[in-house]
């Protein structure tokens, strides 16, 4: 492999070997997203064009972006790793200081105000940076360069950090993904069962204290609200809302000119607004698409060279998995609210990069895998 | 990689032999890649995508799902419906504070179509117009009409369109040109952002004229400005008080007027009476953030008016009532859009509880207006020893029988309503100031329950319970005043005879003269600590318990109260003078007039009452879920001693020499009375305060009554108020003397 850790020598074969079953779903996702906001931002928005502008130019962006980190090899993936993860947890450090906080504008502190990239949730990166960093320790675990416990020890700190962190902002969401996606992180690197079955009935056992003590109010309503739809008007609304939305669009779309009112329809309510514009079919190809896209990630993972390729090939097809779940979820009544988006589909700029970043690293786990491939039959 | 194929054996397990048949081998297979996690986690990602996918198919693919799901799942908007406080009237009915109901307009959403709730606008706004009534109007702050022109200055519009919570438009960058059709940019002319409002924002049919126009605009920005409230189902409160006709035009005709509600709210008034005893009726006011944190449980806002002084304050709970709700549900649907369906009667407002005081508004009429003649006629009078400055006064008339109040005075007063009015009327909002801002005479001090006052000789009836009660003195002994008196080395002197004094003096004609000389020598026979112990039996010094807010302790003088007021060692010491002073009144004792009124009433039946100014609280069906008063205790005193001071008290009235004879010249009924004439310590800048107390008939006591007018010379100037309210209570009035 070359020195530089960037595919150089192989350049000439970059887009031959680049793996178009990952990459294509995702375009099209992203094409419908733009195509769905472009109505939504059009019709509620005072600056709908300049709205949807930004959001093309964070795809475009993301596109780059997921090319370039492609590129990347194994020993300066590494780099990149521990690198997003450290700059994740700083900024959510950055976040706490109030003058970089939106914390005035929206309801919870969790928005960074930078200069040129703009509003920007640290959330976000840290959460591929667990991913991605947990990644190399578990390898590091298994190739017994680390023993257990510290390993273990070590992967606590590293996921305890910024799940404080996030937790106190508060975003309970963002937290509760952490924790699914390091759950089934460990499951894929092989942990013993037992662990899982004890893991699994302490978070039973500790789930009435946690929701007794430790949830806001505001979070504890949407669990209510969610069993119950009756208890709070302002919630079940929403929900009600979004339902209507998705039943207006009917099989090929809503044909009516005036269009179900969802709150947050441009983000965490994107899907009633999709199944609004589009229809079921829209809704059908969307979810096929991430059926393709997973399967294609989860093979990626299963034959990635290398424990720590699989680890974070796994965790990335893990976040995107439980978001879509999550978010679609929660537009068609089965789950409780949380603000989280639909992946390559929602309006923002921070979560479009961070979502390319993310496939782009599954591209180059990929790429290395084929080279493997390619170099063994050559 | 090694390491998980190490922890999964199963991979590893049986390679496959060639005898076996292909068959076999491939169900091996397939077991085997089961047993992988991978295609364990990938299987569990389907199942959730199948998941969503069939309820999204569910939802989409059901027959007209839209209009099913909208009715069906439709949430429960509800309406609050206020409930009126509980009215305050005095013993016979009279009203004192009450509810003013008027009716507000709110608009909600109802689903309409852009033009459909245009025109509902158009036509409210021309509605309340043609009847003079007023409508949201925040628009006009900015832009007005014919001409087209901003209604303040350019700065303050273009600042206002730039706020991000409405308009959020932003300054045009040099080289762009701002129009009405693009949503960016700052309208830097009238004409401009009139046309953005109307055309591009609210869509506005064109063929209106401007005025038209801006009517429709005004109410579409008051929804444009809540928003998010408005399309979550709230309704927007737009027309804050409206006319029964209009009222009626709107229930009436609701086809044409979809999503406008009517509420009937109540504004609290008080009547002229109440202002004669503001302090106990009180007033109501913002709740405050203590009061809100107590009771936020109990379903009070933080937008509440809650009572904030005396029975207003006291009976919160009671008068306050329990707002109703009224579910509604607004169709969305084609057909029957905008339609207001009540989804069941939901929960009844529950009115506040009525509070019926114990006062007699006539008999507090009395005790105002004499108060008040009093106090001018003590102004007017030549006195060598009035400085003049006669200003202020309490009373407190008690049945002494029950502890009810009849009247309870401080004077001056204020009226409530200017309270609840300042809001709405410049001249009650100019009284309050006034009121609130008086720190001289202090109206919003209730004086009767919430300052202590020296009680001098009104405090003489109860040294002799105490020396009679000890047998220190008989009623008939007599003590022989020549003028001064030496007790433990201090010389008081007689004030009316200091150099021959008042001679022999039995009991009723040393109360009768109130000679100091007589109870200086009694009480210092009696000993301080039976004074003490015979003020607490009779509640001077104790808390009555009167349920208005705000009443104080007082000081009742003993060993322990002077030890507790003074720093020094040297000073706590008790002196033989300390009881002497004690005994007439004077030293640390200071006590509300209620407490002397309390007092009173004991020395006239033996029994120490509750006060209270409630009588009751009636819920609206006419149920009594609050009785007044409390207990009556008896106090341990024994009848001859009581009799005895009945005796001296009535001869303070009867008796040539008594110092209420004149007051009481020729009056049908026996009366028992004390004047008091209290030093303040501030005799060389002010006038001595003037008391009185007294109970009536002698005979059979019915009513008593305690009272002072600060700086008013001398007790025996202000026992007029008590003789015109004991006519007006006995029904004497307009009888000729005698």
């Amino acid at each position: 492999m070359s020195q530089s850790g960037l595919q150089v020598s192989r350049r000439a074969d970059f887009f031959s070997l680049l793996d178009y079953w990952l990459l294509v779903p995702i375009l099209l996702m992203s094409v419908i997203g733009l195509y769905v906001l472009q109505g939504i931002t059009s019709s509620d928005y005072a600056n709908g064009t300049a709205v949807f502008m930004r959001q093309s130019g964070a795809v475009l962006a993301g596109i780059v972006i997921a090319l370039l980190v492609a590129l990347v090899e194994y020993p300066l993936l590494r780099f990149v790793s521990w690198s997003v993860y450290g700059l994740g947890v700083v900024l959510l450090v950055v976040v706490l200081v109030d003058n970089y906080s939106l914390a005035a504008k929206w309801g919870s502190d969790s928005w960074l105000l930078l200069p040129v990239i703009g509003s920007f949730q640290p959330a976000e990166l840290a959460k591929v940076g667990i991913a991605l960093a947990g990644a190399w320790l578990l390898e590091d675990m298994g190739s017994g360069r680390i023993s257990r416990p510290v390993g273990f020890l070590a992967l606590a700190v590293l996921a305890g950090v910024p799940l404080f962190l996030i937790l106190r902002q508060p975003d309970l969401g963002t937290a509760l993904v952490i924790v699914a996606m390091l759950a089934v992180m460990l499951f894929l690197w092989g942990i013993r069962l037992r662990w899982v079955l004890i893991a699994g009935s302490l978070a039973g056992l500790s789930a009435i204290p946690i929701f007794q003590f430790v949830l806001k109010p505001h979070q504890k309503l949407r669990i209510l609200t969610f069993l119950y739809p009756s208890l709070d008007p302002d919630n079940a609304l929403q929900i009600d809302a979004s339902l209507r939305a998705i039943a207006a669009g009917g099989l090929l779309g809503s044909t009516s000119d005036v269009r179900v009112q969802v709150p947050v329809k441009e983000s965490d309510f994107i899907f009633a607004g999709l199944a609004e514009r589009m229809g079921f079919v829209g809704a059908l190809l969307l979810i096929l698409l991430v059926f393709f896209f997973l399967c294609r990630g989860m093979r990626v993972a299963a034959r990635a060279p290398g424990t720590a390729g699989s680890m974070m090939a796994s965790g990335i097809v893990a976040v995107i998995a439980i978001h879509y779940i999550e978010n679609i979820g929660m537009n068609v009544g089965l789950l409780p609210i949380t603000g989280i988006p639909l992946p390559f589909i929602s309006l923002g700029g921070t979560a479009m990069l961070v979502n390319f970043l993310m496939l782009g690293i599954l591209l180059a786990i990929s790429m290395e895998e084929r080279i493997l491939v390619r170099d063994r039959e050559t | 990689m090694n390491r998980k194929l190490d922890l999964d054996p199963a991979l590893f397990r049986a390679a496959p032999t060639a005898s076996e048949r292909p068959a076999v081998r491939r169900l091996r297979r397939f077991l085997r890649a089961l047993r992988s996690r991978y295609l364990f986690v990938s299987l569990v990602y389907v199942a959730c995508g199948l998941l969503v996918l069939s309820t999204t198919a569910g939802i989409q693919l059901a027959p007209s799902a839209g209009v099913e799901v909208g009715i069906l799942r439709g949430v429960a908007r509800e309406q609050v419906i206020p409930a009126p406080r509980g009215e305050i009237v005095d013993r016979y009915g009279v009203p004192l504070a009450y509810n003013e109901a008027y009716t507000t307009l709110s608009l909600c959403h109802a689903g309409l179509a852009n033009e459909d709730l245009n025109r509902v606008l158009l036509r409210i706004a021309l509605l309340l117009e043609s009847r003079g009534e007023s409508y949201d109007n925040d628009l006009g702050r900015y832009l007005a009409v014919s001409p087209v022109r901003f209604a303040t200055g350019e700065d303050d519009v273009f600042l206002w369109q730039q706020d991000a919570n409405l308009l959020n438009l932003d300054p045009a960058p040099p080289g762009a040109v701002p129009d009405a059709s693009e949503r960016r940019y700052v309208k830097t002319d009238a004409g401009m952002l009139f046309a953005y409002l109307r055309d591009t924002l609210f869509q506005v049919d064109p063929a209106l004229d401007e005025e038209d126009a801006f009517r429709v605009m005004r109410l579409r920005w008051r929804i444009f400005r809540e928003s998010w409230s408005y399309r979550s189902g709230r309704p927007l409160e737009f027309a804050p008080d409206v006319g029964v006709r209009t009222v009626v035009d709107v229930e009436e005709r609701n086809d044409l007027y979809k999503g406008i509600l009517v509420t009937t709210r109540y504004r609290r008034r008080y009547t002229g009476e109440a202002a004669w005893a503001g302090h106990v009726v009180g007033y109501i006011g913002a709740i405050s953030a203590s009061q809100y944190d107590e009771w936020k449980g109990v379903g009070y806002l933080p937008t509440d008016l809650v009572g904030q002084v005396g029975v207003e304050a006291f009976a919160e709970r009671y008068l306050k009532g329990q707002d109703g709700l009224r579910p509604y549900n607004i169709m969305t649907g084609q057909e029957d859009q905008g339609v207001f369906l009540s989804l069941d009667a939901g929960r009844a407002p529950v009115p506040g509880g009525r509070a019926i005081l114990t006062l007699d508004m006539r008999l507090q009429k009395v005790a105002m207006d004499s108060m008040a003649r009093t106090i001018e006629a003590i102004l007017l009078k030549q006195d060598p020893k009035s400085k003049g400055d006669a200003d202020s006064g309490a009373l407190v008339m008690m049945d002494v029988r029950d502890g009810a109040i009849l009247a309870l005075l401080s004077y001056p007063g204020f009226s409530p309503d200017d309270f609840v009015r300042a809001a709405s009327d410049p001249d009650a909002y100019t009284r309050m100031m006034k009121a609130l801002g008086d720190t001289k005479d202090k109206p919003l001090l209730n004086r009767a329950i919430m300052e202590n006052y020296t009680p001098g000789s009104t405090f003489k009836p109860l040294t002799a319970v105490a020396a009679l009660e000890t047998g220190a003195v008989t009623a008939r002994q007599v003590i022989r005043d020549t003028g001064t008196i030496d007790i433990g080395g201090w010389i008081f002197r007689c004030l009316e005879y200091p150099t021959r004094g008042h001679g022999n003096l039995s009991l009723t004609r040393a109360m009768a003269t109130s000679c100091n000389v007589y109870f200086h020598q009694a009480g210092f026979l009696a000993k301080i600590d039976n004074i003490d112990r015979w003020g607490r039996e009779f509640g001077l010094g104790e808390l009555s318990g009167i349920d208005l807010p705000g009443e104080v302790r007082g000081v009742r003088a003993s060993r322990e109260t002077k030890k507790r007021l003074r720093a020094s060692p040297y000073d706590q010491v008790w002196f033989p003078a300390d009881t002497a002073q004690t005994a007439i009144g004077q030293f640390d004792n200071s006590f509300t007039i209620l407490q002397l009124a309390r007092y009173t009433a004991g020395l006239a039946t033996g029994r120490l009452v509750t006060p209270h100014v409630l009588s009751g609280i009636e819920a609206a069906d006419g149920t009594r879920i609050r009785t007044g008063g409390g207990p009556s205790i008896p106090i341990p005193v024994q009848e001859s001693t009581l009799a005895a001071i009945r005796t001296a008290m009535v001869a303070v009235a009867a008796d040539r020499e008594g110092t209420a004879h004149e007051t009481f010249l020729d009056f049908p009924i026996p009366v028992a009375c004390k004047t008091g004439t209290a030093e303040t310590g501030f005799e060389d800048i002010s006038s001595s305060n003037a008391l009185f107390i007294c109970y009536a008939p002698a005979d059979n006591p019915q009513v008593a009554i305690a009272q002072i007018v600060e700086k008013g010379v001398w007790g025996s100037n202000t026992a007029g108020i008590a003789r015109d309210l004991l006519e007006a209570y006995f029904g004497l009035e307009g009888e000729p003397a005698g």
